[in-house]
């Protein structure tokens, strides 16, 4: 195995997939050839999931010279942080597209050029090893994102996306004036100077550095997670993104900044993480309630979801600066979870858009009448949102619960468990008045899910239920991994690291 | 005057000749030579850039010490040479409307002025180059003279310009004055024995650099500049920006290396300065501009002042080492970048500007639709000036911006990461225009002409090769500047 370069398959196999379809004249081929492209890198990841050894630190990893001048490489390697974000990334998008061969029909060849770029940055985002590879590949999928919203969008799609485009820039670019610090304070500290991400997160550096490092980095992964007060954009660019954007989004674009926070915050500034928990903590939980309510009050249901996400998210930064295995392990079981189970729901009311043409909650209602299918599934779904124990919403949230009360201030845990009995009051809310009630008139003759559509959501059902049942399966891939930060942590003298 | 001083400038003889020949067979042959003109341009070209590969002599000097032949010059004669070939080639396309031959040969007569800026080792061949260029350039922006725009920003142009030059040769007379020559490498030494302490010294050098900073188009001495990139005919503002800018920071740059290193103290601040401002005004202004052609010209002062950063480290202290030779290397990179994604930009300008009739932003709009290769080429030069990967502008200011933190500038990285983020709202804007408004798409009378296509063509596949492999350009950057950076220590 060790001659293939499997990863780089993993992660260049859109690319090659993105140029054929830019030569393809029929709609049927752009289509075959891109779920080839996403099938094959899925299946690829399958195969490294399953000879991939829990706990043996990264692996499967490649490194070339890509600019030996400045002292950058192309470096990929996973572990098993990583590997379940790939997963997760490959198998949305190949659902994703899978779901477009439906319902995308304006401009096919440009967006699925664009589809399948954003996976390779995507992708590379969780793979580097290398910091500037690492940052090309953060920014590199702000790129098909803006067109993806600007092209596909709805109405103040224009807004959405420049605002989506500038918030996040702002971040990352700080972030890169603080790789470059890290690397010559590493540099001019051991003499050694290097992007390796491997070997700067091992490295120690002085208070007052971190402090700022710290901040730029937390900048930049605050405004992806986005934790309050840098949400705004979030609201917008679902809104106006189009169902397969608004799953990525939601899917995966988010849990960049969780990653981030867990493979790079954490170990490279373990006092400065220390210094910021309080203040982390008390946003997350102000997101869990704030997202909650503000969702509890939304007329739309892309708003509604959008916001939902706002809170949902606020478990995973909340796990992270719990600063206990239980709450980074959990952390990651809520970032997976939310990526399944949040991108259902967007196909969700993706699907009953181009039904109704109409988002509003006021205006829907009785709609499980027509389609008991389409009501099954979204009520499971709904479940699962809300933290149904035997779903994969549950496990995470549980054990960030867990991890937030055994780090001494258990007010934080308190405080998020409200956060869960609001999540079932806006979701079973919008389900009853949506599915429920008497049929409008206007909706009497719309038809249920084709088979595809049930097909992809059946799919991802499947698997949250599969996570709830048996979540020791996904959690034994990372918990090492995690165990590997809290003990950098605890060798920094963060002392709730201790707690085990 | 030894054969070995004239093979030194054989290039700049060539590219002359050139020019002197487009004039005299134009005279006589009129309008149908314009095809076999731009044959000779473009062979004349190659021939020059071959002779300056082929005839450097690795730190070698002529005409005592005035004209230097290291690494550092034949990469901008290079650069420089190519810049004009390309401007030449886009102001085929408009032969028709503009007297071609005359634009030709004012492009390759301000070229002979940039290239003696890069070979520089003089105060006298420094001022011979920035007249050499200006001049010319005065002309090529009111070429189109019954445009009443082309005349006012000629004019604007000129008044300011010949002010800024009178300045410039000033600085050089009180550098004189002070130390008794106007060899570089010579000020440095007087300098480093004398000591700097006469305060006069600040006089003449705060000149020097102002007369320079007005040649860049760096503010506060910018003004200018919009109103003759929006005058000028859409290919002489590419040669203007991508080729008369860059010759005058390629001069400032061999200016800051080899002569005012005893003057660090004084010269960083000016610098860090000036670009600072140019950052912060060029990319603000920016915002508010509807002309592509305007916007692009604020978007290039800003990038102005991107390069000032690299020159402003040149001579600061850093704990890693070798910082001068990658802020020097950084510049001579990113002004290879500038040129492509100009060139480009302006290249795409002009084909819009031809189909539509002008270039507003509103004449991109649709661009997507009607014209998809001519829209991709503009995005991605977009995304380039921006700053964002896979295009090259992302690994020229990532070295730009490691310079700067190297050099201990880690507050003037973040200034230019944060204005940054700012021009991605107006370069966007243009792909806003292209791709997401919903209007009928534009009849198009006119093809797009293979010359414009072809600078198009050569800009997109250099910006995308170079973001996607910068190594190759990056370490040419680098040796040419060891051989420079010999001279700097050991006149």
């Amino acid at each position: 195995m060790d001659s293939i370069p499997i990863l780089s398959l993993i992660l260049w196999l859109p690319l090659v997939a993105a140029v054929i379809v830019l030569f393809l004249p029929e709609r049927r081929a752009m289509f075959a050839v891109s779920l080839a492209g996403t099938v094959l890198s899925l299946v690829l990841s399958v195969v490294v999931w399953l000879s991939f050894e829990a706990g043996g630190g990264m692996q499967f990893q490649e490194s070339f010279d890509w600019l030996p001048a400045l002292g950058i490489k192309y470096a990929i390697g996973v572990d098993g942080i990583s590997l379940l974000m790939v997963l997760l990334n490959t198998f949305l998008f190949f659902l994703c597209i899978v779901y477009a061969w439906a319902s995308v029909h304006d401009r096919v060849k440009e967006y699925l050029f664009t589809m399948l770029l954003l996976e390779v940055g995507i992708t590379g985002v969780f793979l580097a090893l290398d910091f500037v590879l690492f940052y090309v590949f953060w920014e590199i999928m702000l790129i098909p994102m803006y067109v993806l919203i600007g092209v596909w969008g709805g109405e103040r799609r224009v807004y959405a996306t420049v605002k989506f485009v500038l918030y996040t820039l702002f971040g990352s670019l700080l972030m890169l004036v603080a790789i470059l610090a890290l690397y010559f304070v590493h540099g001019n500290t051991t003499g050694v100077y290097t992007f390796d991400i491997l070997e700067l997160t091992q490295g120690t550096y002085g208070e007052r550095f971190q402090l700022w490092a710290f901040l730029a980095f937390f900048l930049a992964f605050a405004i992806k997670v986005p934790m309050i007060p840098f949400h705004t954009w979030l609201p917008d660019a679902h809104v106006e993104a189009p169902t397969t954007g608004s799953v990525i989004l939601a899917g995966i674009l988010l849990k960049m900044g969780g990653y981030g926070f867990i493979r790079f915050s954490l170990p490279l500034f373990p006092d400065a993480s220390q210094l910021a928990q309080t203040a982390i903590l008390v946003l997350s939980v102000i997101a869990i309630l704030y997202g909650a309510l503000v969702a509890l009050m939304q007329t739309d249901l892309k708003k509604l979801i959008a916001y939902s996400s706002v809170s949902h998210m606020g478990f995973v930064t909340l796990g992270i600066f719990s600063f206990t295995q239980q709450g980074l392990d959990g952390a990651m079981m809520q970032m997976f979870s939310h990526g399944l189970v949040t991108g259902a729901l967007f196909l969700c009311v993706g699907q009953l858009y181009e039904r109704t043409h109409d988002r509003l909650i006021a205006n829907l209602g009785g709609l499980a009448h027509r389609w008991p299918v389409y009501a099954t599934l979204l009520l499971f779904f709904s479940l699962a949102s809300i933290g149904l124990p035997g779903l994969s919403g549950f496990v995470g949230e549980f054990m960030v619960l867990l991890g937030a009360f055994m780090n001494g201030t258990r007010i934080f845990g308190v405080l998020a468990v409200l956060g869960i009995i609001l999540s079932a009051a806006y979701m079973l809310w919008m389900y009853w008045r949506v599915m429920l009630g008497s049929l409008k008139e206007v909706h009497s003759r719309l038809e249920d899910l084709t088979r595809l559509e049930t097909a992809v959501l059946v799919a991802l059902a499947a698997v949250v239920l599969w996570a709830g049942v048996q979540p020791q399966l996904f959690v034994e891939l990372f918990t090492a991994d995690t165990g590997e930060i809290m003990r950098l942590l605890a060798e920094s003298g963060v002392e709730s690291a201790l707690i085990r | 005057m030894q054969t070995e001083d004239l093979l030194s400038i054989l290039p700049e003889i060539i590219i002359t000749l050139v020019g002197a020949s487009v004039l005299m067979v134009d005279a006589f042959g009129g309008r149908r030579t314009h095809r076999g003109l731009l044959g000779l341009i473009v062979v004349g070209s190659v021939v020059a850039i071959l002779a300056s590969i082929v005839l450097r002599a690795d730190g070698g000097t002529a005409f005592g010490g005035m004209v230097l032949t290291d690494g550092y010059a034949v990469f901008f004669k290079v650069l420089f040479i190519a810049i004009a070939a390309l401007s030449i080639v886009l102001a085929f396309a408009q032969s028709r409307d503009v007297p071609f031959a005359e634009l030709s040969a004012l492009i390759l007569f301000a070229t002979v002025g940039m290239l003696l800026l890069g070979a520089t080792g003089d105060l006298i061949t420094l001022y011979l180059g920035v007249e050499l260029t200006s001049i010319p350039v005065y002309v090529l922006v009111a070429i189109k003279r019954d445009r009443f725009r082309a005349t006012e920003g000629a004019l604007k142009y000129f008044l300011l310009g010949a002010f800024a030059s009178g300045v410039l040769l000033y600085g050089i007379a009180w550098l004189f004055g002070l130390t008794g020559t106007t060899n570089l490498a010579d000020i440095s030494l007087y300098v480093q024995s004398q000591g700097a302490d006469n305060p006069w010294f600040l006089l003449g050098l705060g000149l020097l650099l102002v007369g320079l900073a007005f040649k860049v188009a760096a503010v506060p001495f910018h003004m200018w500049t919009p109103d003759a990139y929006e005058g000028a005919p859409t290919p002489s503002t590419a040669f203007l920006a991508a080729g008369a800018k860059m010759g005058a920071m390629a001069g400032l740059l061999r200016v800051v290396v080899h002569g005012l290193e005893p003057w660090q103290d004084m010269v960083l601040p000016i610098v860090i300065a000036i670009a600072v401002a140019s950052m912060i005004v060029g990319n603000l202004v920016a915002i508010w501009q509807r002309d592509v052609k305007r916007l692009l010209a604020y978007s290039s002062i800003a990038h102005t002042g991107y390069m000032l950063v690299g020159i402003a480290v040149v001579h600061a202290q850093s704990e890693a080492g070798g910082l001068m030779r990658d802020a020097v290397a950084a510049v001579m990179f990113y002004a290879v970048v500038y040129a492509l994604m100009t060139l480009g930009a302006f290249a795409v300008t002009f084909a819009v500007e031809r189909r539509t009739g002008g270039t507003d932003l509103d004449n991109f709009q649709n661009l997507g639709r009607s014209s998809p290769l001519m829209a991709i080429a503009m995005a991605i030069f977009m995304i380039s000036l921006t700053g964002i990967p896979p295009a090259a502008g992302f690994f020229g200011k990532l070295y730009l911006l490691q310079v700067a933190v190297n050099g201990g500038l880690t507050w003037v990285a973040v200034v230019l990461v944060l204005t940054s983020t700012v021009s991605a709202y107006y370069y966007l804007r243009v792909v806003v225009n292209m791709y997401m408004v919903d209007i009928q798409p534009r009849l198009l009378p006119v093809p797009a002409s293979t010359a414009i296509g072809a600078v198009v063509a050569i800009g997109m596949i250099g910006t995308l090769v170079l973001g996607i492999y910068p190594a190759g350009a990056v370490e040419w950057a680098q040796a040419a500047f060891e051989e420079a950076g010999k001279l700097a220590i050991s006149p």
